[in-house]
């Protein structure tokens, strides 16, 4: 226990719309342990930001609790909730709409240490000008404001921000989606860096399979506001067992490979009106009858590999 | 934008130049150049407002039966009223009041309008709902009549005025600054500073208000000539600041009286208040495009 930095309990949430319920997360289990990184994979739709501002404390829970550190961060007081803040930050898909539009790069990175009281105001500019080096923005942006920044500088200033209060995670949404390619695999190097010389951990969440297996230890695969799949990335790429997981892998072009025939047809069913049984049968070739009816649960078929497929 | 900054790092040897959103906001507002000028003529109003009464040789109660009605000459700049007091003098009293009641009242106003507009657009739901009812009605009461009634409750001074036309005039701050928390509170970096650990007050204090700044200065802006309004328009009909003390509306409610034969006794204050009304309304302008994001420098 005292090892697991984050244990998210079979959070749910439901939004309303009109008199249904919009079930975005319905019953995400699992565990973090220290010094881990967890990439979580889904299709637009699929929960994922939901799970993410969950797990930050940022919206309430319907059902379900998340641990951090061994404490409800949505039962602790006040005052314990603040403390809980600093030892897990966010990093958004946005860093222009994230970043606070009227203060210089500078600032934006002390806000967080201005927030809690932390140094004052000329130790602050030397940890400042530490982490823009550490996440490589040159320190005569220091006076800059956020627009006048590229994409990939300005997320670097976020991780920056993020990084300034030492958390112990970080929940990355989605950090590269916006950017293009070539800054990417730069922002996702800088995440390698840090992870091998912090002693971070990470949670990083992407709908590209690809950017994730580069920079997890651990994969979950999530669909309708479920995990279907949970392993370890090696185990997850090397034998994928859900259906769905099977279908992502494959679905990813290779130059001068051969042309699959093998895709999922059609679109993620709209959370309001979800499917009966398991939420992937509509789309599954392996369809069988138990899956309409019954929606199967995460089980561990190996060891640390976690599958919810009635085809096991 | 540079990637590779180990070799920007050795040749900028860190010269950081302070800058501001102040400065930012300052090379923009330039670029509008009637505006620049309306904002040093506002200056310089205020500074004969404060000047001008203790250099001037004469006094708003002082008058001479042998210089009535006269013509703008040198020892009159402006000439004398009906009552042979100094013309310029009267006005430069006038300017002060104006401007004591023009930022006073904007001063309240915005006070006000911030408080409810911020409660009401942040918590939202309930709150909200009662709030904006508050001010729709404040809204529906023609805002003329309810300054008379207040006047003559409050009592006729500089400051009941003032607290007046505040009072009456705030419901469409209210809703400006409502409708930009709104804006704002949905906008990812708010959610940012609650990942961060900031509380809903400094949400509000640090990142709401600051980003909502630009609408509510150019309101304001343009309010306090609206406010000037409204205190001659009740200097017009005699609820003004109490005579002999002088005020605008006063003053030209007096000179019309002698329009056709001493013209000077209206134009000169409604020039200066034509002319005052017009600077505010420029900076307006200006700030407006101080303060467009759309705009980049």
């Amino acid at each position: 226990m005292a090892q697991n930095i984050l244990q998210v309990e079979n959070v749910k949430k439901y939004f309303k719309v009109g008199k249904k319920d919009l079930k975005a997360v319905d019953g995400v289990s699992f565990t973090l342990e220290k010094h881990k990184s967890l990439g979580i994979v889904g299709e637009s739709g699929s929960g994922k930001s939901t799970l993410a501002r969950l797990i930050l404390g940022l919206i309430p829970p319907t059902e379900g609790d998340v641990y951090l550190l061994g404490k409800s961060i949505f039962k602790a007081s006040k005052n314990e909730v603040k403390q809980l803040r600093r030892e897990i930050q966010m990093v958004f898909q946005n860093p222009y709409l994230s970043l606070f539009p009227h203060m210089t790069i500078g600032s934006n990175i002390e806000e967080p240490l201005r927030l809690h009281n932390i140094g004052t105001k000329k130790t602050r500019k030397s940890v400042i000008l530490n982490l823009m080096e550490q996440v490589g923005v040159p320190p005569q942006y220091y006076n800059s404001f956020p627009h006048e920044l590229s994409g990939g500088q300005q997320q670097r200033v976020a991780i920056a921000r993020a990084l300034a209060l030492k958390p112990q995670l970080i929940v990355f949404d989605e950090p590269v989606s916006s950017l293009d390619v070539s800054i990417q695999a730069q922002i996702l190097n800088l995440l390698l860096e840090l992870k091998r010389k912090t002693d971070l951990s990470y949670i990083l969440i992407a709908h590209d399979l690809a950017v994730v297996e580069y920079v997890s230890d651990l994969i979950a695969v999530m669909y309708l506001g479920v995990f279907v799949e949970f392993a370890s990335t090696e185990e997850l790429l090397n034998e994928p067992l859900h259906p769905y997981t099977q279908t992502l892998l494959k679905s990813v072009p290779v130059i001068g490979g051969e042309i699959r025939d093998i895709t999922i047809s059609g679109e993620i069913p709209s959370p309001i009106n979800p499917p009966s049984g398991c939420p992937f049968h509509p789309r599954c070739p392996y369809k069988k009858e138990i899956c309409e009816m019954e929606k199967p649960i995460l089980k561990e078929l190996k060891q640390q590999h976690y599958v919810a497929c009635h085809l096991y | 934008m540079v990637e590779n900054y180990n070799d920007v790092k050795t040749v900028n040897t860190f010269e950081i130049k302070e800058r501001s959103y102040f400065s930012i906001l300052w090379g923009r507002f330039k670029k509008n150049k009637m505006a620049v000028i309306s904002l040093y003529f506002i200056i310089f109003l205020i500074v004969v407002a404060i000047v001008g009464p203790l250099v001037s040789p004469y006094h708003y109660t002082m008058m001479d039966y042998t210089a009535l009605y006269q013509t703008p000459n040198a020892k009159h700049w402006m000439g004398t009223d009906d009552g042979g007091r100094d013309l310029a003098t009267l006005i430069i009293y006038g300017l002060r009041n104006a401007l004591i009641v023009g930022f006073g009242a904007g001063l309240v106003e915005v006070f006000i309008g911030i408080l409810i507009g911020a409660i009401a657009g942040y918590l939202g739901g309930q709150v909200d709902n009662i709030l904006m009812r508050f001010v729709d009605i404040m809204f529906a009461l023609p805002s003329f009549l309810l300054n008379l009634v207040l006047v003559v409750v409050l009592g006729r001074s500089l400051f009941t005025i003032l607290l007046a036309i505040g009072l009456t005039s705030w419901a469409g701050m209210a809703r400006l600054v409502r409708g930009q928390v709104l804006t704002v509170k949905q906008l990812e970096y708010i959610e940012a500073a609650k990942a961060l650990g900031a509380s809903n007050l400094t949400i509000i204090l640090r990142y709401v208000i600051p980003n909502s700044v630009g609408p509510i200065a150019v309101a304001l802006s343009f309010n306090i000539p609206g406010a000037m309004m409204m205190e001659s328009g009740l200097s017009l009909i005699g609820l003004g600041v109490m005579p002999p003390m002088p005020s605008w509306g006063g003053l030209i409610a007096q000179g019309s009286r002698w329009m056709l034969s001493y013209p000077h006794m209206v134009l000169f204050p409604a020039g200066a208040f034509a002319l005052t009304i017009l600077a505010f309304t420029f900076v307006g302008d200006g700030l407006r495009d101080a303060f467009d994001p759309k705009q980049s420098d």
